[in-house]
C-alpha cells in the first residue's frame, strides 16, 4: 500500500518541534530505508507511519485512505520490534498465531497460515520451540512472520539489524529483501547503516534533525548527493572535505555558485593523469593494501584526505600532482547545499 | 493508543477501573483509618455503638502523659528494640557471610534457617513457653551445665523481657539472613580479587568492601527490623498466656493499645496510643535516614 | 591445609546455628509423643520412650481444630486469590497505563505502608461493626483482600516487561484486558506466585486481627484457637505441643516444596514493612 505524508509535523508535549514538514510518498510495493544518525528522526517517522505516535499537524495516507487519526491497530500495520518483542511464554508457532488469534480467525485457518509463514521465513522446523531457545537471526524471522500474520498493509522493522552479529546481519538484509519481495507488501525499515540501507533498499530516505535530507535510490543518492551531510553519511570511507581557499579559484569557478568546500570520493582521487578531473598537490603519506583493498593517506595543505585508488607507484612523502574525478567531485555552499557544474544547472 | 498523545478521559477512566477494586478496599480499611484513628485519639467522650462523639480534647494524651503503665510500655518497647534490633544484625550477617563462603548444602543451612520465618508465631511461642519452663523446660536444663540454676524466665518480671528478646531474635533471623545473602551475592567478585592484589586481608576484605558494598541493605534490614520490633504483640500475648509478663512486665505500646481498646472499650486513649505509635516509629525513622546519608554508600 | 581448617569451622559453626534453629521443632514434636509424665522428667529425654500418639488424639478432640483448620484455609485462600487478583489488576494500571492522578494516587497510597497497621485495627473494628460483620469470614478476609504491598511489588516487576511487547500486543490486536492476563500474567508468573505465598504464610500466621473480630469458637482461625486451647487446658504440655504441630506443619510442609518461589518472593519483592 502506498504510504503518503502530507507536510507532517510531530512536536512533543515540551514544545520541542523533532519532525520538520515531512512530505513524501513511498509507492506500493516496495522496501524502502529510514536512515540517519541518532536523533535524526527515523524511529520517530517509523512511528508516525505505524500509529505508536500521532502526528501534531499535517496528514498520512494510506492509499487514498487518511489514517492521521487512526491508532496503530487500525492502520492495520506490522511492526518488528528492535528487540523482537516476541511473547516469551508462547512457541515459535503460538507467537505467528497470536495475531490472527485476536482477529478470531478461525483454528484451522490460522494454523495453516502460520506454518505457511514459518516455511517463508525458514522457522518451519523451530515452530513447538520457546523464542529463548532460538538464535537472534530465527527471533527475528519470527517477528517478521508474526508481523506478517495479519496480512498487513504496511510491514514496519525498527533497527531491524542492529542485534544481530556481523555475518548474520548479511544473512538477515538479504532474508528480509527475499521476504519483501516474495510478499509484496510494502516495507519501511530503520537503520543507522548506510551500507545496511545501500544494500537492501529500493529507495532510502536521509533524515537528519528532523527533516528528509533526500529521498532517492541508492545509486542517485551515492553519485547525487543533495547536501553534504548526505555526501558525507553515505559511503565508506567517509567523504573528503577540503575547504575552497585550498584549492583555488581554477577549482571554485567550475561551479556555479559561492563554494565553501569540496568534497572528494576516496575512490575519485587518483595519481593517475585522469579527465576530467581536478588538480592539486598533494603529499602521500603511505598506501596500505588490504587484500584487495588499498587505502591511502594523502595530505592537502593542512587536510588530511584518504584516497582508494592511489597506486603503490605513488611517490611517497614528495609533493606530487594528484587527480580527482569530476564525477567524484562535489562543492557545498556554507550552509552545505550542493552546488552545480557551472552550465549544468540543476 | 498514541504514545505521544494527551492522556484521553477514555484512558484515564480506564486506568481507574484498574485500580478500582483494590482502591475500595484499600480506601475503606487503610486510608479512612488513618484519619479516622487520627480524629478519635482526639474523642474523649465517645459512644461506639452509635459511632457518636461527645467531647474532643487532648485528654487522652494527657491520659498517656501521665499513665504509668504507659510510661512502662514505651520503656519496655524501647529496650525490645535496641535488645533485638542490633543482636539480630550482627548474627544474620555473620550467618550469611559464613553461609556465603559454603557451596555444599548452603541451600540445606538456608532452608533450615528460614523456617522461623514461616511458622505461626503464637505456636512457636508455646514452644518456648516450654523450653523457658523453670522446672522441666529444656533451656534451665542448659543453664544447669554451667551452673546457672532455675530461672523462672516468664514469672520472674526481671527475666520476661531477656526471655521475648532471645524468641524474637531466634524468630527474626531467617528472614534476615535472606536479605544479606541478596545483598552479598550482589558485590561484584572483582571487588574482593582486586583487594586481595592490593594486599588486603580476610578481615580487612570485609571492612573496606563487604561492609560498605552492603550498607544499602544494611540500612533497609535494620529500617524493617525497627519498625516490626516497635510493633511487638504477638509473641507477648502467647508466651505470657494473653497478659503482658508477670505484672505487666512485658508491656508494650501495642499491647498496651491492645488492652485499652480491646478489654476495657477505651477507645480513645487506644487511638492515642496508637498516633504515639506512629510517631514513635516516625521519628526513629527519620534519624535512621538522617544517620545513613552520612554512613550508606549508594 | 589453613583452608580447609577454616571451611571445617565454617560448616561446625553454621551446624551449630542449624541446631539452634531446628531445636525447637524438635522438641515440640518430641515432646508432642511424650507421656504427661515423661514431659516432666528432669533431666529429659531427647526422645520419647514410646512413640504414642495419644496426645495428638486428645489434643484434636480438645477443641475444635478442624473447624480452625477450615477457617485458617478459608480466610487464607480467599485473602490471598483477592490480593492477588486486586494487586494484578492495579499493578498493571499503574506500570503500563497513563490516565490522570496516577502518580498522586501511587504516592498517597505509597505513604499509607509508613503507617503501622496495629494503628488502623480500632477504626476498622468499629467499621464492621457498623456493617454487623464481626465474627463472620467478611470480617476476616474482606479488609485483606487488597495491600498495596502486594501491588507495588508486582507493579515492579511488570515493569520490567518491556513496553515493546505491550505495543506488540497492541498491534496484534490484543485489549489490555487480554494483554494482561494473556502475556503479562503469565510473563510474570513466578512473581506472582511469590507473592502469593508470602500472602498465604502471613495469613495463616496472622494472630491480632482474627483474636480481635472473632470471639466463638466457630469463626476462629488455627492461631487463635491455639491460643484459646492454651489457656482453656492449662499446662499439659504435650497436647500442647501438639496442637502447635497441627499449625505449624501446614506451612512448613508449604515451605518446603515451594522454597525458591518463597526465597525468590523475599530476594525480589523487598520487605514487608
Amino acid at each position: 500500500m502506498e504510504v503518503k505524508f502530507n507536510h507532517v509535523t510531530l512536536t512533543y508535549p515540551n514544545g520541542i518541534e523533532v519532525l520538520h514538514d515531512m512530505d513524501f510518498d513511498i509507492d506500493d510495493g516496495q522496501l524502502v530505508a529510514l536512515l540517519g544518525p541518532s536523533g535524526g528522526g527515523k524511529s520517530t517517522t517509523l512511528n508516525l507511519i505505524s500509529g505508536l505516535l500521532s502526528a501534531t499537524t499535517g496528514n498520512i495516507y494510506f492509499g487514498d485512505k487518511d489514517v492521521t487519526k487512526q491508532d496503530a491497530l487500525e492502520r492495520g500495520v506490522g511492526m518488528v520490534f528492535q528487540n523482537y518483542a516476541l511473547y516469551p511464554h508462547m512457541t515459535v508457532l503460538d507467537n505467528i498465531i497470536f495475531p490472527m488469534k485476536m482477529a478470531k480467525i478461525d483454528k484451522a485457518t490460522r494454523k495453516q497460515r502460520a506454518l505457511d509463514l514459518a516455511k517463508l521465513v525458514r522457522v518451519d522446523d523451530q515452530i513447538t520451540k520457546k523464542p529463548s531457545d532460538l538464535s537472534g537471526g530465527q527471533q527475528q524471522r519470527v517477528a517478521i512472520a508474526r508481523a506478517l500474520a495479519k496480512s498487513p498493509n504496511i510491514l514496519l522493522l525498527d533497527e531491524p539489524l542492529s542485534n544481530l552479529d556481523a555475518r548474520l546481519r548479511v544473512e538477515m538484509r538479504e532474508e528480509i529483501r527475499r521476504i519483501q519481495k516474495e510478499t509484496g507488501v510494502t516495507t519501511i525499515f530503520v537503520t543507522h547503516d548506510q551500507s545496511e540501507a545501500m544494500h537492501v533498499a529500493d529507495k532510502i530516505m536521509v533524515l537528519n534533525d528532523g527533516r528528509i535530507q533526500q529521498y532517492d535510490n541508492p545509486q542517485s543518492l551515492y553519485e547525487n548527493p543533495n547536501n553534504q551531510f548526505v555526501a558525507n553519511f553515505i559511503g565508506e570511507p567517509a567523504l573528503n572535505v577540503i575547504s575552497a581557499h585550498q584549492l583555488g579559484t581554477e577549482v571554485t569557478q567550475l561551479f556555479d555558485g559561492n563554494v565553501a568546500t569540496i568534497g572528494i570520493r576516496a575512490e575519485a582521487l587518483t595519481n593517475e593523469v585522469k579527465e576530467p578531473a581536478i588538480k592539486m598537490q598533494a603529499v602521500v603519506h603511505e598506501v596500505l593494501s588490504f587484500g584487495r583493498d588499498r587505502q591511502a593517506t594523502i595530505s592537502v595543505g593542512e587536510h588530511q584526505l584518504i584516497a582508494t585508488d592511489v597506486t603503490t607507484s605513488a611517490l611517497i612523502d614528495q609533493e606530487m600532482t594528484l587527480f580527482a574525478a569530476l564525477s567524484g567531485v562535489y562543492a557545498f555552499d556554507k550552509d552545505g547545499q550542493r552546488l552545480p557544474l557551472r552550465g549544468e544547472r540543476a | 493508543m498514541m504514545v505521544n498523545q494527551k492522556t484521553t478521559w477514555k484512558e484515564t477512566l480506564k486506568g481507574w477501573l484498574y485500580v478500582l477494586p483494590m482502591l475500595i478496599i484499600v480506601s475503606i480499611f487503610s486510608l479512612y483509618p488513618i484519619i479516622s484513628s487520627l480524629a478519635m485519639s482526639f474523642y474523649t467522650q465517645y459512644n461506639f455503638f452509635t459511632n457518636q462523639v461527645m467531647a474532643l480534647g487532648f485528654d487522652n494524651f494527657k491520659y498517656l502523659w501521665e499513665d504509668p503503665l504507659f510510661h512502662a510500655a514505651v520503656s519496655n518497647t524501647l529496650i525490645f528494640v535496641i535488645g533485638v534490633v542490633p543482636l539480630e544484625i550482627v548474627i544474620s550477617l555473620t550467618v550469611a557471610v559464613l553461609l556465603n563462603q559454603i557451596k555444599v548444602l548452603a541451600g540445606f543451612f538456608r532452608t533450615i534457617y528460614f523456617l522461623p520465618f514461616v511458622t505461626s508465631i503464637v505456636a512457636i511461642s508455646m514452644v518456648w513457653k516450654w523450653i523457658y519452663n523453670k522446672d522441666a523446660g529444656l533451656l534451665n536444663y542448659f543453664l544447669s551445665f554451667v551452673g546457672i540454676h532455675s530461672i523462672d524466665w516468664l514469672n520472674d518480671p526481671n527475666w520476661a523481657l531477656p526471655a521475648l528478646i532471645i524468641l524474637a531474635i531466634w524468630k527474626s533471623l531467617g528472614f534476615n539472613i535472606m536479605l544479606f545473602l541478596v545483598a552479598l551475592n550482589n558485590v561484584d567478585k572483582r571487588l574482593y580479587s582486586a583487594a586481595t592484589l592490593d594486599g588486603a586481608s580476610v578481615w580487612q576484605r570485609f571492612w573496606h568492601i563487604t561492609v560498605p558494598m552492603i550498607s544499602p541493605m544494611t540500612f533497609l534490614i535494620t529500617i524493617n527490623a525497627v519498625i516490626g520490633s516497635f510493633k511487638v504483640f504477638d509473641e507477648i500475648f502467647s508466651l505470657f498466656g494473653g497478659q503482658a509478663g508477670p505484672g505487666n512486665a512485658a508491656m508494650s505500646v501495642v499491647f498496651y493499645l491492645y488492652r485499652m481498646f480491646y478489654e476495657q472499650n477505651k477507645y480513645g486513649i487506644a487511638a492515642a496510643a496508637g498516633v504515639v505509635l506512629f510517631f514513635m516509629i516516625l521519628i526513629v525513622t527519620l534519624l535512621q535516614m538522617w544517620f545513613s546519608k552520612k554512613h550508606v554508600h549508594y | 591445609m589453613k583452608k580447609t581448617i577454616l571451611k571445617t569451622i565454617v560448616y561446625l559453626l553454621l551446624v551449630v546455628g542449624a541446631l539452634t534453629m531446628l531445636l525447637p521443632f524438635f522438641w515440640m514434636v518430641s515432646t508432642s509423643f511424650k507421656t504427661g509424665f515423661e514431659a516432666l522428667q528432669v533431666p529429659p529425654t531427647w526422645l520419647p520412650k514410646k512413640l504414642q500418639i495419644t496426645n495428638w488424639i486428645s489434643a484434636w478432640k480438645a477443641a475444635p481444630f478442624a473447624t480452625y483448620l477450615l477457617n485458617s484455609v478459608i480466610v487464607s485462600l480467599m485473602t490471598t486469590v483477592g490480593q492477588i487478583i486486586t494487586a494484578i489488576m492495579a499493578a498493571f494500571a499503574f506500570a503500563k497505563m497513563n490516565f490522570h492522578g496516577k502518580k498522586i494516587l501511587f504516592t498517597i497510597l505509597l505513604a499509607t505502608m509508613m503507617v503501622p497497621g496495629e494503628m488502623l485495627i480500632i477504626p476498622n473494628f468499629v467499621t464492621l461493626s457498623q456493617f454487623h460483620i464481626v465474627n463472620t469470614y467478611g470480617a476476616l478476609i474482606i479488609p485483606w483482600l487488597a495491600s498495596f504491598f502486594a501491588v507495588f511489588t508486582l507493579r515492579q516487576s511488570f515493569a520490567s516487561v518491556p513496553d515493546q511487547l505491550y505495543y506488540a500486543a497492541k498491534l496484534d490486536g490484543a485489549s489490555d484486558w487480554k494483554f494482561l492476563w494473556q502475556i503479562l500474567v503469565t510473563n510474570a508468573k513466578s512473581s506472582i506466585t511469590a507473592i502469593g505465598l508470602l500472602q498465604i504464610i502471613g495469613s495463616w500466621n496472622s494472630f491480632m486481627w482474627p483474636l480481635i473480630v472473632t470471639n466463638t469458637d466457630k469463626m476462629r482461625t488455627l492461631p487463635v484457637g491455639l491460643q484459646a486451647f492454651s489457656s482453656d487446658s492449662g499446662v499439659n504440655y504435650p497436647e500442647l505441643m501438639a496442637a502447635s504441630t497441627f499449625v505449624i506443619l501446614p506451612m512448613v510442609i508449604l515451605y518446603l516444596f515451594l522454597n525458591k518461589y518463597v526465597v525468590a518472593g523475599i530476594s525480589g519483592g523487598g520487605i514487608k514493612g
